[in-house]
């Protein structure tokens, strides 16, 4: 296969799509457990990221963001090294993105970059395709963002994930920022946010 | 062309020769010899025509240390035929038609069926009117030359 096939058309105007793209990641962050659709990028490359993830990826790395790609995610490379000019690494603990279109792959959440007390938004922020996301689920989000209390269920997670993820909280300002993609869809877990439930 | 370029250096030598040949061919040309061919092949705009600018840079003799001479504005696209291969094309200037032109004619030439033909049929004349437009220039300024003489001055 030529490495060039994987590439597909990107966004159809560039400029206007990825600042749509990125005021939507932002209203996503910003709302912690609220569900966004991404509906911006037209095609996306073979290989099990969605358009939300696709999307993100468009708009957020550049030549300056080493992203890492989990197996399923690995035909997405040349389509976001064509587009985005970043360099796509293979250890996950060199990356300031991680794209994993199949949770199962997802690293350990403690060896990824956390980012240090000087300077926390070198922290990763970590991409995943889950097998459903729904707004009324077992999880409970609270902190920043969120007016009381917010409910969410994800399908999909490995087990143990949430509890790996509030061994973080203890680090804060370090951490870790989760963006959760499944098709045209995106929920922003950001690390201000505290998780109950799993 | 008898002698079969299999190795990669020639073929990457091959394609940077079509490639420059097409980045520095006037765009009325490009577009007629587009045109000639009669085709019309469904293709898709990977990356569409987009300006910017790119910083030049030299060394003094070729040897020297590099440093920036200046940036110049350029335009690059990428397109791929249905089911074929991603043709990529780079030039000077803002003028959008001619990098897809160069772009579509990067990926037709690629095609192992076509490429023999679009050689001779394209990229030959216009690297041979290149060649021509450079040698007429060369002799206009050559007709232009001062050679400067400077006497020996005998300091010691």
């Amino acid at each position: 296969m030529r490495p060039t096939q994987a590439i597909e058309a990107g966004f159809i105007d560039p400029v206007d799509d990825a600042n749509a793209v990125f005021r939507q990641v932002l209203d996503a962050l910003a709302h912690p457990g609220r569900i966004v659709e991404i509906a911006r990028p037209t095609r996306v490359p073979r290989g099990s990221l969605g358009r939300a993830a696709i999307g993100v990826a468009m708009a957020l790395a550049d030549f300056e963001t080493p992203v890492w790609l989990d197996e399923a995610a690995a035909p997405a490379a040349s389509h976001l090294r064509f587009h985005c000019n970043c360099p796509i690494v293979s250890k996950p603990d060199q990356a300031t993105f991680l794209l994993a279109a199949e949770p199962a792959s997802v690293p350990a959440l403690a060896t990824l970059p956390l980012g240090s007390d000087t300077y926390p938004d070198q922290g990763a922020t970590l991409v995943i395709e889950v097998q459903a996301l729904d707004p009324d689920g077992s999880l409970s989000l609270e902190g920043p963002g969120i007016d009381g209390r917010a409910r969410l269920g994800v399908a999909g997670l490995p087990a143990g994930f949430w509890e790996a993820r509030r061994a973080l909280a203890a680090l804060f300002p370090r951490g870790i920022d989760l963006l959760l993609t499944r098709g045209d869809l995106l929920v922003a877990v950001p690390r201000t946010s505290t998780v109950r439930g799993s | 062309m008898s002698r079969q370029i299999s190795d990669l250096s020639g073929k990457i030598d091959q394609r940077r020769f079509w490639m420059a040949t097409l980045a520095k061919a006037a765009p009325a040309d490009l577009e007629q010899a587009w045109s000639d061919l009669g085709l019309q092949p469904a293709f898709t705009r990977l990356r569409p025509a987009e300006t910017g600018l790119v910083m030049v840079r030299g060394r003094i003799s070729g040897s020297g240390q590099p440093f920036n001479l200046g940036e110049m504005t350029m335009t690059r696209a990428a397109v791929r035929i249905e089911n074929g291969p991603t043709g990529f094309g780079h030039v000077a200037g803002r003028n959008a038609r001619h990098a897809e032109l160069a772009a579509l004619f990067d990926a037709l030439l690629q095609d192992p069926e076509r490429h023999a033909a679009l050689m001779a049929g394209v990229i030959r004349p216009l690297a041979t009117r290149a060649a021509d437009e450079k040698t007429r220039k060369a002799s206009e300024v050559a007709a232009t030359k001062v050679d400067f003489f400077t006497l020996v001055r005998g300091e010691d």
